[in-house]
């Protein structure tokens, strides 16, 4: 264990070189992954105006806010390495080394979090400082504890699936379709583009069924809601059963994939 | 003529490889035909919710916003059908392969631009035929010379626009060597979905200099009688970014050291 934690630093510390050279790309990360959750959030501040919705100015401003956070806490780019991995044949590489193939995409996942998210913070400070008057966090560090469970809980769930999708591509060899609608049913049903209560009642029934809603709207509604309800007990209960599940899945996928894996010698 | 049967001739092999090339990968490509139904799905959801709040968006009905939104599919299927490849210009930067492109006897821009055909955006075309077509009819659509040459001509540009935006976006790997820029303009394009008039006025004037708002809320806007001016001076946007595109491109492959693989 000792060994496959000293391993991962080091692969922190390669990619962590690696993208240091792509200052660029991470400013443009940035920029992206602000547009459409502050358009949508301009959209419903401007409904809110007119009509009486299920969350007030205040509520919609923090929400989306901490989803620009959320998202990118929880993201993992696992499944396109992945995917790209096992149809180039690299994943061969890491089949006969003494190591969980999953720690360097860990690895990778934890060094662009924390380069990206460096950059990050200026823009939300500078955020938090125009809106600040419309945005209420709880101070209770107690939630504030939870909330970093549930953005562990998220990430670990973004991960496990993102592997799983990426590991499809030992029979689909081509993955780019699968990960892409992956990335769409992530966007809708973790509520990284629409508050889960703000949806139609039927999907919004889906969203707080399936694990999703672990990737963002779970750790945002601990920091969003005046006091935790049954639904966040619950919730609470409910992902670390999901993490086993797929966990399972993912062990399933990977004992069948493995027997189709074919690469010519590299 | 010589040169319309050679392009044709051109296009139409580019066709039959991709299609080759989709068809041997028919997972992926089934997987892609469902992204492209989700794609609508996940859009019509959000649109949906919106609307069960509110009958009116700053002056859009659920209707227009429904035009606006097959406007985008229509556009952006037809270019990224075509032209989508230019977003891979990246890595033949990075690998030296554009030296194949430059030694050929064609436009190296056009044939950067259309290496590949990715056929499924035919299936985005057809869901954005069939949103306008169950829009369509809940709009009032006033007819009038000026109405029609607008929308045609708004709807032209905006593809050019759309085109030379994205390679804009796609040659500024000269530069940085990767393409998270193409996918701002991504991320930027799914945003006109909903209508620029949306936007808080600084946001909206960033997508009018852009010039993305031209891309769809033009046309849109055009189609639907709530403004001509924009669509009349659209073509002259989009021959701008257009002469743009084609001298950052020259400045690019002058600077271009190759690797020679």
């Amino acid at each position: 264990m000792a060994h496959q934690l000293r391993l991962l630093g080091s692969f922190i510390k390669v990619h962590w070189s690696i993208h240091t050279q792509y200052r660029f790309g991470a400013l443009i990360w940035l920029v992206n992954g602000l547009i459409l959750p502050l358009i949508i959030m301009g959209i419903w501040l401007v409904i809110g105006r007119d009509q009486n919705l299920a969350l007030d100015q205040t509520t919609i401003i923090t929400y989306y806010l901490l989803t620009i956070i959320v998202f990118r806490l929880t993201q993992s780019w696992a499944a396109e390495d992945l995917a790209f991995g096992i149809k180039d044949g690299i994943f061969s590489n890491f089949l006969i080394k003494p190591f969980y193939y999953q720690l360097i995409f860990i690895g990778k996942d934890l060094a662009l979090k924390t380069l990206r998210l460096i950059m990050l913070i200026p823009v939300i400070a500078l955020l938090t400082v125009i809106l600040h008057q419309y945005i209420a966090v709880p101070l209770d560090p107690f939630r504030w504890f939870l909330f970093i469970l549930a953005v562990l809980g998220g990430y670990l769930i973004e991960l496990i699936l993102s592997l799983t999708i990426g590991l499809t591509a030992f029979w689909v060899v081509q993955a780019y379709g699968g990960f892409v609608l992956y990335y769409l049913v992530k966007q809708l049903l973790s509520g990284a583009l629409l508050p889960l209560v703000l949806m139609p009642d039927w999907l919004s029934q889906i969203a707080y069924f399936l694990p999703f809603q672990y990737i963002v709207y779970f750790p945002v509604q601990i920091l969003l809601t005046p006091a935790l309800t049954q639904r966040e007990f619950v919730s609470f209960i409910c992902l670390p059963l999901w993490l086993i599940i797929l966990v399972i899945l993912n062990c399933l996928v990977y004992r069948q994939g493995i027997k189709e894996y074919t690469a010519i010698g590299i | 003529m010589i040169k319309i049967n050679h392009f044709y001739r051109y296009m139409r092999q580019i066709f039959i490889l991709s299609h080759a090339n989709a068809v041997t990968y028919r997972a992926d490509y089934f997987l892609r035909i469902i992204r492209s139904i989700f794609e609508v799905a996940v859009t019509y959801i959000l649109l949906m919710s919106i609307y069960t709040h509110t009958s009116r968006l700053v002056g859009w009905t659920y209707a227009e916003t429904l035009v606006l939104f097959a406007f985008v599919q229509i556009i952006f299927s037809l270019v990224m059908m075509w032209f989508g490849s230019i977003q891979f210009i990246f890595d033949d930067i990075r690998t030296g392969k554009l030296d194949r492109m430059l030694l050929q006897p064609m436009n190296s821009l056009f044939l950067a631009s259309t290496r590949f055909c990715y056929i499924t955006n035919i299936f985005r075309l057809l869901l954005g035929f069939f949103i306008l077509l169950i829009a369509l009819p809940q709009v009032t659509l006033t007819f009038s010379p000026l109405m029609i040459v607008a929308t045609i001509i708004s709807l032209v540009s905006a593809m050019y626009l759309c085109y030379a935006l994205f390679a804009l976006a796609s040659i500024v790997a000269f530069w940085s060597y990767n393409n998270e820029l193409w996918f701002l303009m991504d991320t930027l394009s799914s945003s006109l979905r909903y209508p620029v008039d949306v936007m808080s006025v600084g946001v909206r004037w960033i997508f009018y200099l852009i010039p993305v708002a031209f891309i769809a809320t033009v046309p849109a806007k055009a189609l639907l009688g709530k403004d001509y001016t924009l669509a009349l001076i659209s073509p002259l946007i989009a021959l701008l970014v257009y002469y743009l595109l084609k001298k950052v491109w020259e400045r690019g492959v002058r600077q271009y050291e190759g690797a020679s693989i």
